[in-house]
């Protein structure tokens, strides 16, 4: 373990360094740090030297096979996915569930079951849009508020500065859905010496990401060509399709992914992780195939999870076909060698990967 | 019951300078009286305003001090007396009208009083009014001590009658506020009828009337000549004269007895010193050969004296000029006896020191280690903390680089610790919005530095209409913060066009600053500072914007919210304190800095001084743990 | 009528909101009444608590004196705060002064955030006894019910010193004219226990 570090040091390596995901697990635990949609900026500086912020930070230096080794309790035999224990196809049973939801309506469904079952109490979850084009992020407390948080937002927020204020009053288990970035601070929280209430998250749904928009070059970029209370879903359809569909109360609207690119957000550049290697259960599209989610299944909490709610008629699965998971492979090792590169790139050295610390063997297998 | 009501003529009573000033008009029989507040003068228009029913005249807290001179002088046309107090940042504003008032003239007594402040203790700035009057070619009286006070203002009014001219008091924060014995006058009967012919004055005639105007100072020399505000005190035949004039006058005669000079320095001291009585002065002069000027702020009467001792060389032969110039006095700020003493000492080359040096040592050793510089903070419960924290907050979020001009107010603390040195500029009133526009233009020069001024409700009223209005024009990239505390607090929450009531306390109409922004066509938002999460997106969302806009937090200035209401109370629970760890890192009273939160070293929690605490509560807000606890919430 | 010294320099100092402006109009009134030149000047430290209040009182039989106290001229020290008593002994006093103060000390902001510590009070009390003439501790009353105000407490203190040569009768006069009814018999309590408290 490496001497403790700060505040100070989050906002000079991580924030002025373009390398904050905004996830929020900085976000929420004290005054000094403040979100406004997507920025994250340290307001004044607290004077501590070991602090939580740096800490449960996604981009502070994380070592892969130590959280490994922790959570799954042995180190990743599967370079591109990570550990798991089955790759599926799942689709909810219920059709309004898979109409509100994205693809096959799997994380409404399983989160609303896990809350109904009593397995956890509260889940942390993010409204794709609320009267504007940023998203919000919500201590859901009852399973029916579950469908109004469907749907995807490709705009990132800071999720978990809702878990860490929902952390300091909630006495019941909790249950979060976010991106890779947020289920890794989520479990680095979790394995932080520093006291937290992370450890009463006991259901953590990772989503698949290749990347998400910076709020303010995005929002321009939309002013003038639509208004952002009227947005109703945003989907980015699987390939050759390269677009991004915008679907309003007043018409669909489609534009050019390369016309999106430039908003990506500079940390998606660096990022490791496009299944949330960490999470307990990981959930995406599948490629070609509309209403049915690929569903990764990680943890045996996860899977604990998943056999109950087959058992009682929630999900439904069938096996991915293995073209599917093939191309799943090859998307997520894409990312990763990208991310190498485009982190080398920008320390000038090979031996200098920022955040990630890999396990040599882990390395030769990617390079 | 107000001191200046009292109709005991030939009583003593002790009276504030500014409370003098008030009695004098009123023993002159004023009927109309203006003021904007400003330190150290606030006191005159409260005073009069306190018994303007009572003596059936008009007193109103204008919006500026250059309306509330033209709605004296006004007054004044008609053949009412009228008076109209400011400090001396007002008299630079109401300067244009000033120079033009001198030239139309006026018709009933109208006096302006200009309260200056050496060492710009409650100024943004330090300077010498007395110019003024020079340069606008108006009659000057310089009061020396209270009685005084009332006596020249008295005298001013009759004077300016009798030229026809505007007629200028200078004071000082140690005359305004200051108290000492006045001997009550007889308060008048006479009542005036107002009536108006018309003045003009355009073009050549201003040449005409300027000449005219000079005539009109000559016959205020020639009063001054004789005038009981002038007199000399010393040795008959004194080689060594000091020249003083304000409070000069008392450090000098306090400075010559501690030095035991009596036999052998004379002091002149002048209350009329523009234009300078000049037979008097060179009478008393003939026997002297040196001569130290002791005066406040300027060396005004140094280089008119200078001029005159030139004109009568002849006349008076060498004489020594000490002051100012000679470096034997400072050319700026507070005059007080020990400098004088000093000056007179090192030209007399006699001893001088106040007490025992090894005393004087000993004293500053015991002292020293408590000493501590006083830092000048927002009072407890001031909703100008939680605004400044929400806009350093913006700025850091929005992450341009971007800065505050600041304003003149109780905000203008914002500079400093106390709101977490965000004030870049302060200037004078009106400036912070003016100077945002200009910084707001600069992008053609790469220069995109957003740029947020703040000034407070009297402020926007005041001045800074017109620089909103500039932005909204020529399109400049500014937001403008308007910290609405509903009162003009820093000078003691006199009222203003927003407050909804008038000088007397009587209802009056409200100026919305809302409407006022939107009829200039500038976006407007209102929140309350104390809601600072909101409060904190709002500010980043306008930052976004292209243009002016204008965000308004409003919130009661709590000082005076908590004399009109019982305070909440405000409470710790330690046990849910986490003092110095991380999530906290003692935010309260380390960082937000408010006076009602104690930090114990003992038990390593925050306490709240019951004392100070105003019950505001936003500490509560701001807590991350929940442990500060609004009693009933 | 006469004084020991003339101009008398009597310096009331505390922290803001312990009502040094009305102690000093109390103490000017009565002196007028008593046929005094009175000059009141008064000092500011920073506003609200931490910042200490300094009003001059000046005494003349002869002429208006100047708003303020030359340096180590001042004959009477009324320290409503041990640590401002001290302070303006540091810039004000001579081996003459005499001092009224209370022992109650009201902590600076520095020391409520925690930045410094406020001085062991005998420590403080020594230094003004070094430096001073003569020491008179009054201590607030504390016997229960509601507190008494400090500042007319402590003039009375200094009216049953005899330091001043100021009528009773014009003291009682001055708090009349000057506390509004509705306090004033506290005021006019506080000012018996304080005139109780030095007269000997």
């Amino acid at each position: 373990m490496e001497a403790g570090k700060g505040s100070t040091d989050l906002e000079k390596e991580v924030l002025n360094a373009g390398l904050c995901t905004s996830c929020g697990a900085c976000v929420g635990i004290c005054p000094y740090i403040k979100v406004v949609k997507d920025r994250v900026a340290v307001i004044e500086p607290c004077g501590i030297t070991d602090g939580k912020c740096y800490d449960f930070c996604p981009r502070t230096l994380t070592d892969i096979s130590e959280l490994d080794r922790r959570i799954f309790g042995q180190e990743r035999s599967d370079s591109s996915l990570g550990p798991y224990i089955s790759i599926e196809m799942a689709q909810a049973k219920d059709s309004k569930t898979r109409n509100r939801g994205q693809y096959g309506g799997v994380v409404s469904a399983l989160t609303a079951y896990a809350m109904s079952k009593g397995e956890i109490g509260a889940t942390v979850l993010t409204k794709p849009f609320n009267e504007s084009l940023m998203p919000t992020s919500v201590l859901v407390e009852d399973s029916s508020q579950v469908l109004s948080c469907a749907g995807s937002n490709y705009i990132a927020s800071a999720t978990l500065a809702r878990l860490n204020e929902a952390m300091k009053q909630q006495t019941v288990s909790l249950g979060i859905v976010g991106m890779p970035c947020q289920i890794l601070a989520l479990r680095k929280m979790q394995a932080s010496k520093h006291e937290n209430g992370s450890k009463e998250v006991k259901l953590a749904i990772g989503l698949f990401c290749t990347w998400a928009l910076s709020y303010k070059s995005f929002h321009e970029f939309l002013k003038g060509k639509i208004n952002p209370s009227q947005i109703k879903r945003l989907d980015i359809p699987p390939p050759p399709a390269n677009k991004l569909v915008v679907v309003t109360e007043a018409g669909t609207l489609e534009f050019p992914l390369d016309e999106i690119r430039e908003f990506v957000k500079p940390t998606c550049g660096i990022c490791f992780d496009m299944t949330s290697e960490f999470a307990d259960l990981s959930v995406g599209m599948v490629e070609g195939v509309d209403d049915w989610n690929t569903l990764i299944v990680r943890t045996p909490e996860g899977k604990m999870i998943i056999d109950k709610a087959k058992e009682d008629g929630i999900i439904e699965t069938k096996p991915l076909p293995e073209a599917n998971l093939s191309h799943l492979r090859e998307a997520s090792l894409l990312k990763k060698k990208r991310a190498l590169d485009e982190i080398v790139k920008r320390t000038g050295d090979k031996n200098n990967l920022l955040y990630l610390r890999l396990s040599d063997a882990e390395l030769r297998k990617l390079r | 019951m107000s001191v200046i009501k009292i109709d005991r003529p030939g009583q003593s009573v002790l009276m504030m300078g500014n409370e003098a000033i008030a009695r004098g008009a009123i023993e002159a029989g004023v009927d109309f009286s203006s003021a904007y507040p400003g330190t150290p003068s606030s006191e005159i228009l409260e005073s009069l305003a306190r018994v303007a029913e009572h003596f059936g005249l008009y007193a109103e807290w204008s919006v500026n001090e250059m309306v509330s001179l033209e709605a004296a002088a006004a007054a004044s046309l008609t053949g009412l007396r009228a008076i109209v107090a400011m400090k001396q940042n007002g008299v630079n504003v109401c300067s244009d009208f000033l120079m033009t008032v001198n030239l139309s003239g006026t018709k009933g007594g109208l006096v302006i009083v200009a309260c200056d402040d050496p060492s710009a203790i409650s100024s943004p700035n330090e300077q010498d009014s007395r110019n003024f009057a020079k340069f606008a070619d108006l009659p000057l009286l310089e009061p020396a001590t209270f009685n005084e006070a009332r006596e020249m203002t008295k005298y001013a009014f009759e004077l300016s009658e009798r030229l026809g001219l505007p007629c200028i008091i200078r004071s000082v924060t140690r005359i305004s506020h200051s108290r000492g014995n006045v001997e009550l006058g007889e308060l008048p009967e006479r009542k005036r009828s107002p009536s108006f012919e018309g003045v003009s004055i355009a073009g050549a005639f201003v040449a005409l009337q300027h000449a005219a105007l000079h005539q009109k100072l000559e016959q205020a020399r020639e009063d001054f000549e004789n005038s009981k505000f002038n007199w000399y005190v010393g040795p008959e035949g004194a080689k060594f004269i000091i020249v003083t004039s304000g409070t000069g006058w008392f450090y000098s005669r306090e400075a010559v007895a501690a030095l035991g000079l009596d036999s052998e320095v004379g002091i002149l001291k002048i209350g009329t010193t523009w234009p300078l009585p000049e037979k008097f002065i060179i009478d008393h002069l003939k026997p002297a050969n040196e001569l130290l000027i002791v005066e406040e702020v300027d060396d005004f009467l140094e280089q008119n004296i200078k001029v005159l001792l030139a004109e009568q060389a002849k006349t008076l032969g060498p004489i020594e000029v000490y002051g100012a110039k000679s470096g034997h006095l400072p050319a700026c700020g507070e005059m007080n006896q020990d400098k004088v003493a000093k000056a007179l000492a090192t030209i007399k080359g006699v001893e001088y020191s106040g007490r025992d040096e090894a005393y004087a040592q000993r004293a500053r050793e015991l002292v020293q280690p408590y000493l501590s510089p006083r830092i000048p903070t927002f009072c407890a419960g001031c909703p100008h903390r939680a605004s400044m924290w929400a806009i350093k907050s913006a700025l850091k979020l929005d992450g341009r680089d971007g800065f505050v001009t600041g304003d003149i107010g109780c905000y203008s603390m914002g500079a400093g610790p106390a709101g977490y040195f965000q004030l870049k500029t302060i200037h004078c009133m009106g400036s912070g919005i003016g100077l945002a526009t200009g910084f707001g233009k600069l992008g053609q020069f790469d220069f995109n530095r957003p740029v947020v001024a703040v000034c407070g409700d009297s402020t926007f009223y005041h001045a800074a209409i017109p620089g909103l209005i500039n932005a909204r024009f020529n399109n400049s990239n500014v937001l403008m913060v308007v910290l609405d505390n509903a009162g003009t607090a820093m000078t003691g929450f006199q009222p203003h066009p927003g407050s909804g009531i008038d000088a007397l306390g009587e209802p009056a109409p409200v100026v919305d600053i809302e409407g006022i922004c939107r009829a200039i066509g500038v976006p407007v938002k209102v929140r309350d500072p104390f809601e600072l999460d909101e409060a904190i997106e709002e500010l980043c969302d306008l930052l976004q914007e292209d243009g002016p806009k204008v965000m308004v937090f409003r919130r009661r200035c709590h000082l005076a919210e908590t004399k009109e209401r019982p305070q909440k109370k405000v409470f710790v629970d330690p046990d849910k304190c986490i003092g110095d760890e991380c999530g906290c890192a003692r935010f309260c009273s380390r960082v937000f800095n408010c006076p009602g939160i104690i930090w114990d070293p003992t038990t390593k929690k925050a306490r709240i001084d019951e004392i100070v605490c105003t019950g505001c509560g936003v500490c509560a807000y701001l807590c991350p743990q929940g442990a500060i606890v609004i009693e009933g919430n | 009528m006469t004084l020991e010294k003339d101009p008398l320099n009597l310096i009331i100092t505390g922290v803001g909101g312990q009502g040094n402006v009305l102690a000093s109009q109390i103490v000017a009134t009565a002196g007028i009444k008593d046929g005094f030149y009175v000059t009141v000047g008064e000092t500011y430290g920073a506003s609200q608590r931490g910042g200490g209040v300094l009003s001059h009182v000046r005494f003349s039989l002869q002429t208006q004196c100047g708003p303020l106290t030359p340096e180590g001229q001042a004959d009477i020290v009324i320290g409503m705060e041990p640590m401002e008593a001290l302070r303006v002994i540091a810039d004000f006093g001579n081996p003459e002064t005499r001092v009224i103060v209370s022992p109650r000390p009201i902590y600076p902001i520095w020391v409520l955030s925690g930045q410094a510590t406020y001085p062991p009070i005998e420590d403080v009390l020594g230094g003004l006894r070094e430096l001073t003439g003569e020491v008179r501790v009054i201590e607030p009353s504390v016997d229960g019910g509601t507190p008494l105000p400090t500042n007319v407490l402590m003039v009375g203190a200094l009216a049953g010193s005899g330091m001043l040569p100021i009528s009773l009768s014009s003291f009682e006069e001055a708090l009349k004219e000057i506390i509004a009814p509705k306090s004033l018999e506290l005021n006019l309590e506080a000012f018996k226990k304080g005139l109780e408290a030095t007269a000997t």
